[in-house]
C-alpha cells in the first residue's frame, strides 16, 4: 500500500487550472492581478459561488437540480419588489428572501423524494416556473433598488485594500459550510447516502431524510444568494438575473471534483474554487480584450477536460473495485 | 448440424486475488447430451461460465478446444462467434420491441435493406419464425414482448441464442422464476435442443431438475471439479454428499448453550410472495441458523422482518424492559445489525475509508449532542480498536475499503456492525466468498460477540458451516418453516428431512 502523502495530481488539479488562469491573464492582461480588480472579481461572482456551494449539497446525494439558480432569481425578485413596492426593510425582504428559497426546497423534495420523480426534470422545470414568475411580477423591467441596498453595497473594509463586506459574508458562509459537510453527522450521511444509497438504508439511515434535509439547505443557500447577494452586487432586479447560472454552478462543481453521481466533493476546495476557476477565466478574458462571445466557447472546452479528470478518477476507483 | 461439434477444457485454473475460484478443471461435454453442472454457491460455476463466456481468463495452462481446434476466448463477442450462447436466470429482453426484433436483435445490421437504412422486416420475420419453430413454439413473432409470460421470453432467449449462431447452450438457473407449467415447456424446449445435437449445460440449484433433465452431471467443490458422473449412476444422496464434500472445518464449536429467555419472537409473517406465515422465536446469546436451499425465501424473509420487503401480514415481538412487546419494524431496526448477502451490492461503500465505513452504522455515537458535530479523532481510535479486534489486515484505518480483499471487506462490516453493538445481528451468509481462515475468524468472533449475550440470526447455504456456528436451525422450504432440529440432532439427514418431505408431498 502506498504512503497516504503521496503527491495527487488529481486532488490538486483545480488549483493548478486556477492559477494557471491567474497568471496567463496576469501577464496578457491589463492590471488584471491588482488587488481591486480580484476583490471585484470575486465580488461580482459571490452570487455563483454561493449557488455552486448550495449545489454541491444536492449534487453529493445524487440529484442534479437545474433549479437552483431559479429559486435564487425568485427569492431575489421577491425581495426586492417588496423593498420597491412596500418600502420593506432589507433585512425583513431578505428573510422573506429566504423563506421562499427555503420552501421552494422542500417543494422540490416533496416531488423528488416523496413522489419519486426524475430530479433532473422536476427541476427544469421548477426552473421554468420560477423563471416566469419573475417576469410576470415586474412586468419584466429592470428595477433599480437604489437606496434599499445602498449602504451594504458600498461597505468595504478599509484596512482589506477595500474588500466588500459581501466578500466577507460569502467567506464566512462557505468556511461554516465547509464544515458542516466535512465534520457533523448530518455532513456524513450526506455522503453516506450519496455514496452508496443502499448500502445506507441496509444501516438504517433514513435515506429519504438526508436527502430532504440536503435539498432543503440547498433551497436556503439559493435564497441567499438571490435575496442577499445577486440585489446587493446588481442594485437592481433584471430579468436576465443570474441566467443559466445553474449550468455554470453545476460545471463549476464539476471542475472542483464533486462527482455527478453523488458522495464525493467538498465545500472547499471543490465548490469554491470550481467556481473561482469560471469567474476569472471569463474575467480574464474579458479583461484582456477577448470577444465576450469567445468566452462559453472557453468554458465549455474548459469542462470539457474537467470531466475527462473525472472520467479518469472514477476509472481508477472502479479497477479497484472490481480487482 | 455438423458432427464434428464438441467442447473440451483442460486444466483451467482461475485465481482471484486471495482466492482460488477454479482449480485444474478439466471436462469435455458431447453433442446431444445435456451436461448438468451442480454445486454449492461459491464452487466456481459462475467463474467457468464466465471463462467461456469470454469475461474471464483462464490461469496460464489452462487450455479450451471447440470442435477440437484450441480457441482464445477473448471476450464476450469471441465467445458468440465460438458458438457459446447463454440463457440467464433473469430474462433479457427488450419489452417494448416485438419477439422478431428481440430475436434478431444482435445484429440488426445484417437486415438490412440493399441500398438502404430500412429493415426488411418481412425477411426478419420469417427468419424469427424459423428459430421459434425450431423450438416448437407458437409465439407470434407480432407480438410485443410485453405481452408474453417469463416462460415465452425464456423461449425468445433461446432463439435469440440460435440465431446467433449457437451452438454450445449454458443455461444458468434457467428455471427460477418460471412457474411449473413453463418450467414443464422449457424442458419439452431443451430436450428438442438435444435431439438435434446441441450441447447443452444446465446449471441448477434444484437437483430435481438435474435429475430429470440431465443425461450427465459435473460437481463442482470450492473450485474442484470433484466428481463427473452419469446421471443414472448416482442418486440424490450421493449428489448432496458430493457437493458438500465432508470436510469440517476447524473444529466444532462447544460452548454453553443460549440461555432461555426469548429476546424476540417473529409471528405469522407473510411477504408479498415469501416467505409464507413464518414464525420463530430467539432467545438471548443464541446463534439461530436458518437454511434452506437457494430460491427458498431466506434472504426474503430477513428482509421482510427487517422492512426492506413489505411484509404483508405478521407481528414482531422484542424484549425491552424486561417484557415481550410488539414492536414496529422502524423501532426494530434502530436494535439490530443486518449484514446483507452481497458485499459489494449493498454491504459497503466501496470508496469510502475503512474508518468511515465501520462508524457509519452509528454515527450518533461520534456526534455532540445538539450541534451532531463529529469527533474524528475518536472516530479513528474506535476504528482502530474494532480493526485490531476482528483483525483486518491494512496499513491503517484511512485505506480505501474498494483496495481490501474480500476477506478483509468481510471483516470491515463485522466490525460495522461490532461498533454498533446491536441486541441481534442478521447475517446473511456472513462468510460468503471469504477463503477459509478468514471463514474460522469471523466465526469466533460470532461466538465471542454470542457469548457476551448478543444473539445471531444467520443464513448460510454451507451445511457444515451453519452446523459448526448455530446453537438450533430451523428449516425453510418455499418460505414456510418446516423443520427444527437442536445442536444435539444436527446432521445432514435431520436437516434434508423437512425439505425431502415437503418435495414428496409436492409430488403427490
Amino acid at each position: 500500500m502506498q504512503s497516504k502523502k503521496k503527491f495527487d495530481i488529481f486532488n490538486l488539479s483545480s488549483y493548478l487550472v486556477l492559477l494557471a488562469i491567474l497568471v496567463v491573464f496576469g501577464i496578457v492582461g491589463n492590471n488584471f492581478l491588482a488587488i481591486k480588480s480580484i476583490y471585484a472579481t470575486i465580488n461580482n461572482g459571490t452570487p455563483l459561488i454561493l449557488i455552486t456551494c448550495a449545489v454541491t449539497f444536492s449534487l453529493l446525494v445524487g440529484i442534479i437540480d437545474l433549479s437552483c439558480a431559479a429559486i435564487g432569481y425568485a427569492a431575489g425578485v421577491t425581495s426586492g419588489m417588496l423593498m420597491h413596492w412596500y418600502g420593506v426593510a432589507f433585512p425583513v425582504a431578505l428573510l422573506v428572501g429566504i423563506v421562499i428559497g427555503v420552501f421552494l426546497g422542500w417543494i422540490n423534495s416533496l416531488l423528488i423524494v416523496k413522489l419519486k420523480m426524475n430530479g433532473m426534470l422536476v427541476t427544469f422545470g421548477m426552473m421554468l416556473v420560477l423563471r416566469a414568475y419573475g417576469r410576470i411580477i415586474t412586468n419584466d423591467n429592470t428595477i433599480t433598488l437604489g437606496d434599499h441596498v445602498k449602504a451594504i453595497r458600498q461597505a468595504r473594509i478599509a484596512a482589506l485594500g477595500g474588500l466588500q463586506v459581501t466578500v466577507i459574508v460569502l467567506i464566512a458562509l462557505a468556511v461554516i459550510l465547509h464544515l458542516v459537510l466535512k465534520y457533523t453527522a448530518f455532513g456524513r450521511r450526506l455522503m453516506l447516502v450519496g455514496c452508496d444509497e443502499n448500502v445506507a438504508k441496509r444501516i438504517g439511515i433514513n435515506s429519504d431524510k438526508v436527502k430532504t434535509q440536503a435539498l432543503l439547505l440547498e433551497g436556503l443557500l439559493c435564497g441567499i444568494a438571490g435575496s442577499f447577494f445577486w440585489i446587493v452586487v446588481e442594485g437592481a432586479i433584471v430579468t436576465t438575473g443570474l441566467n443559466s447560472y445553474e449550468f455554470l454552478a453545476i460545471a463549476g462543481a464539476c471542475l472542483g471534483g464533486i462527482s455527478l453521481l453523488g458522495g464525493r466533493g467538498t465545500i472547499f476546495p471543490g465548490a469554491v474554487i470550481g467556481s473561482l476557476i469560471l469567474l476569472f477565466l471569463a474575467a480574464g478574458m474579458a479583461n484582456a480584450g477577448i470577444s465576450i462571445f469567445v468566452t462559453p466557447f472557453v468554458r465549455g472546452v474548459i469542462i470539457f477536460i474537467a470531466m475527462y479528470i473525472d472520467a479518469l478518477r472514477t476509472r481508477r476507483m472502479m479497477g479497484n473495485k472490481l480487482g | 448440424m455438423d458432427n464434428k461439434l464438441s467442447l473440451e477444457l483442460k486444466h483451467i485454473s482461475k485465481t482471484f486475488p486471495g482466492v482460488k475460484a477454479l482449480n485444474d478443471v478439466s471436462f469435455s461435454a458431447q453433442p446431444g447430451k445435456v451436461c448438468g453442472i451442480v454445486g454449492v454457491n461459491g464452487a466456481g460455476k459462475s467463474t467457468l461460465m464466465n471463462i467461456l463466456g469470454g469475461i474471464h481468463q483462464p490461469d496460464e495452462g489452462g487450455e479450451i478446444f471447440i470442435n477440437g481446434e484450441k480457441v482464445v476466448i477473448a471476450d464476450p463477442k469471441a465467445s458468440t462467434e465460438l458458438g457459446v450462447a447463454f440463457i440467464q436466470q433473469e430474462v433479457q429482453a427488450f419489452d417494448t420491441m416485438n419477439v422478431y426484433e428481440n430475436i434478431l436483435a444482435a445484429d440488426l445490421n445484417k437486415w438490412r435493406k440493399k441500398h438502404s437504412l430500412a429493415l426488411d422486416r418481412a425477411a426478419m420475420k420469417k427468419e424469427a419464425q424459423v428459430h421459434l419453430d425450431a423450438l416448437d413454439s407458437h409465439i407470434d413473432v407480432d407480438a410485443p414482448v410485453y405481452t408474453l409470460t417469463v416462460g415465452d421470453k425464456q423461449i425468445i432467449q433461446i432463439a435469440r441464442a440460435l440465431s446467433q449462431g449457437g451452438r454450445i447452450l449454458l443455461f444458468d438457473e434457467p428455471t427460477s422464476s418460471l412457474s411449473d407449467h413453463e418450467v414443464a415447456m422449457l424442458f419439452g424446449v431443451v430436450r428438442r435442443l438435444k435431439e438435434q445435437g446441441y450441447i447443452i449445460f444446465y446449471i441448477s440449484h434444484f437437483l430435481d431438475e438435474i435429475f430429470e433433465l440431465c443425461d450427465n452431471v459435473v460437481i463442482l467443490r470450492d473450485g474442484q471439479l470433484v466428481d463427473q458422473a452419469e446421471i443414472s449412476d448416482i442418486n440424490k444422496e450421493q449428489l448432496v454428499e458430493m457437493m458438500l464434500g465432508y470436510q469440517i472445518e476447524g473444529n466444532t464449536h462447544s460452548r454453553e448453550h443460549a440461555q432461555d429467555e426469548v429476546i424476540f419472537k417473529a409471528e405469522h409473517i407473510s411477504g408479498e410472495k415469501l416467505p409464507r406465515d413464518f414464525s420463530f422465536e430467539l432467545h438471548k446469546g443464541e446463534i439461530l441458523g436458518v437454511w434452506g436451499l437457494l430460491g427458498s425465501g431466506r434472504s426474503e424473509l430477513f428482509n421482510t422482518i427487517l422492512g426492506i420487503d413489505k411484509m404483508m401480514d405478521g407481528k414482531l415481538f422484542f424484549k425491552q424492559d424486561g417484557e415481550l412487546k410488539e414492536i414496529t419494524q422502524k423501532d426494530f431496526y434502530k436494535h439490530i445489525g443486518y449484514l446483507t448477502e452481497g458485499r459489494h451490492y449493498d454491504g459497503l461503500f466501496l470508496n469510502m475509508p475503512i474508518c468511515q465505513n465501520i462508524t457509519s452504522s452509528d454515527l450518533d455515537q461520534f456526534a455532540a449532542k445538539g450541534t451532531g458535530i463529529l469527533n474524528p479523532a475518536k472516530e479513528h481510535v474506535e476504528s482502530r480498536k474494532l480493526i485490531e479486534q476482528v483483525g483486518v489486515k491494512t496499513p491503517d484505518e484511512n485505506v480505501k475499503v474498494s483496495k481490501l480483499s474480500g476477506g478483509n471487506q468481510q471483516k470491515v462490516i463485522v466490525a460495522k456492525w461490532f461498533l454498533k453493538d446491536p441486541e441481534i445481528l442478521f447475517m446473511d451468509e456472513p462468510t460468503k466468498g471469504v477463503d477459509v481462515g478468514a471463514k474460522n475468524e469471523i466465526k469466533e468472533l460470532i461466538f465471542d460477540k454470542a457469548e457476551k449475550g448478543t444473539s445471531f440470526v444467520v443464513i448460510s447455504s454451507e451445511l457444515e458451516e451453519i452446523m459448526s456456528l448455530c446453537d438450533r436451525i430451523i428449516v425453510i422450504y418455499e418460505g414456510r418453516l418446516v423443520g427444527e432440529v437442536q445442536k444435539a440432532d444436527f446432521s445432514k439427514e435431520s436437516l434434508m428431512k423437512g425439505i425431502v418431505s415437503q418435495e414428496d408431498k409436492d409430488a403427490e
